[in-house]
């Protein structure tokens, strides 16, 4: 991705929005955030660390197997980068039957074990809030998992700054946060259609596949989508017509197989966030 | 969907190509596909899956170099 092309006149509105956020979160006494190394909650706690310094800032990684090893990689050199104090903590949520049958409502379930882990440490820490990197834009999408955060009490203060994703990755930038350019990348369970069960070997032949991708030399949006035998790869379409000129196309079709799939596709109009939700019928709540 | 009818319509497009259905997806196997490197031509073919309400047109990645690209997708 290139520079974040924001107007002077949007700039000054984001920036606007940013001073809200700051001053919200100076409001707090201690905030934890949950933080998956992308380019929200890296946002987030780059910001939360700004408003209240390193004493009153803990973020925590919630690590199980729909966690993308990479992302995790990402979450602390992050951390390391920018001087966020982090905790790691393991989440069970592959545990729970009801998240295991992958059904439309999945995220609720995961969000409610995360949210119970990360609830618990902010009780033991004696931190008073707990903070997520929803956005704006996410408000539009099917999410059940906001309603586990709100069941929970966990707030979201970039949606209600009205902070956009475009507007996040341009203030990332100014502020020389690493993330800014980086691919949105949701749990590996986001790749299986609805139905499907999660299980660890599914996940991991994904990641696999993903990883295998990436070596390529993809760089922007990636999923592979779990079809059975099928990984049906989504590209970014403003670059579908350099992957299926035929080198391309034989390199990508050999490193998929290579992680454990029969058949390989590549999907015609190429990355949509939500996919799956598409294929399923299931819209924003 | 009727997928003879989109095998039918998408003849111009991936001639002497096969369909499999899952749901609302689309999987095509066609032997010759460097068609599919132009972003004109995936517009044609999507747009005839579309009309068939088909929600995802992925083309799969056939082998080649083995003496035999031709699909072997089995029809819905």
């Amino acid at each position: 991705m290139t520079a974040v092309a924001l107007s002077t006149e949007e700039i000054a509105f984001a920036v606007a929005k940013e001073t809200r956020l700051l001053a919200w979160l100076r409001s707090q006494s201690s905030v934890l955030v949950g933080f998956s190394g992308g380019v929200d909650s890296a946002y987030l706690a780059c910001v939360a660390l700004e408003a209240l310094g390193a004493a009153r800032v803990l973020a925590v990684i919630g690590r199980s197997a729909s966690y993308p090893e990479a992302q995790w990689a990402i979450a602390r050199d992050v951390a390391a980068q920018v001087g966020l104090p982090v905790l790691e903590a393991d989440t069970h949520e592959m545990d729970d039957a009801r998240y295991a049958a992958n059904p439309t409502d999945r995220c609720y379930f995961c969000k409610t074990e995360l949210w119970a882990v990360l609830g618990r440490i902010a009780r033991e820490r004696g931190i008073a809030t707990i903070v997520d990197g929803t956005n704006a834009d996410d408000l539009g999408d099917w999410r059940p998992g906001a309603l586990a955060a709100r069941e929970r009490g966990v707030r979201s203060p970039l949606a209600d700054a009205g902070l956009t994703k475009r507007e996040i990755r341009a203030l990332s930038a100014r502020r020389g946060i690493p993330t800014w350019a980086q691919p949105s990348s949701p749990c590996l369970s986001s790749r299986l259609p609805y139905g499907t069960p999660v299980t660890a070997e599914r996940l991991a032949q994904v990641e696999r596949a993903e990883r295998a991708l990436r070596a390529l030399g993809i760089a922007g949006d990636l999923r592979v989508r779990h079809h059975g035998e099928i990984a049906r790869v989504e590209l970014a379409a403003g670059t579908l017509d350099e992957w299926l000129a035929p080198e391309r196309m034989r390199a990508l079709r050999d490193a998929v197989r290579a992680a454990g799939f029969a058949r390989v596709a590549v999907d015609l109009r190429g990355f949509r966030s939500g996919s799956l939700n598409v294929l399923a019928g299931v819209s924003a709540a | 969907m009727s997928v003879d009818r989109l095998v039918c319509d998408l003849t111009d497009v991936a001639p002497g190509g096969v369909v499999e259905q899952r749901g609302t997806l689309a999987v095509l196997g066609v032997s010759d596909t460097t068609a599919f490197a132009d972003t004109g031509h995936r517009a044609r073919a999507l747009a005839a899956a579309a009309a068939h309400g088909v929600t995802h047109l992925a083309l799969e990645l056939l082998d080649d170099g083995d003496g035999d690209n031709s699909p072997r997708l089995p029809r819905a």
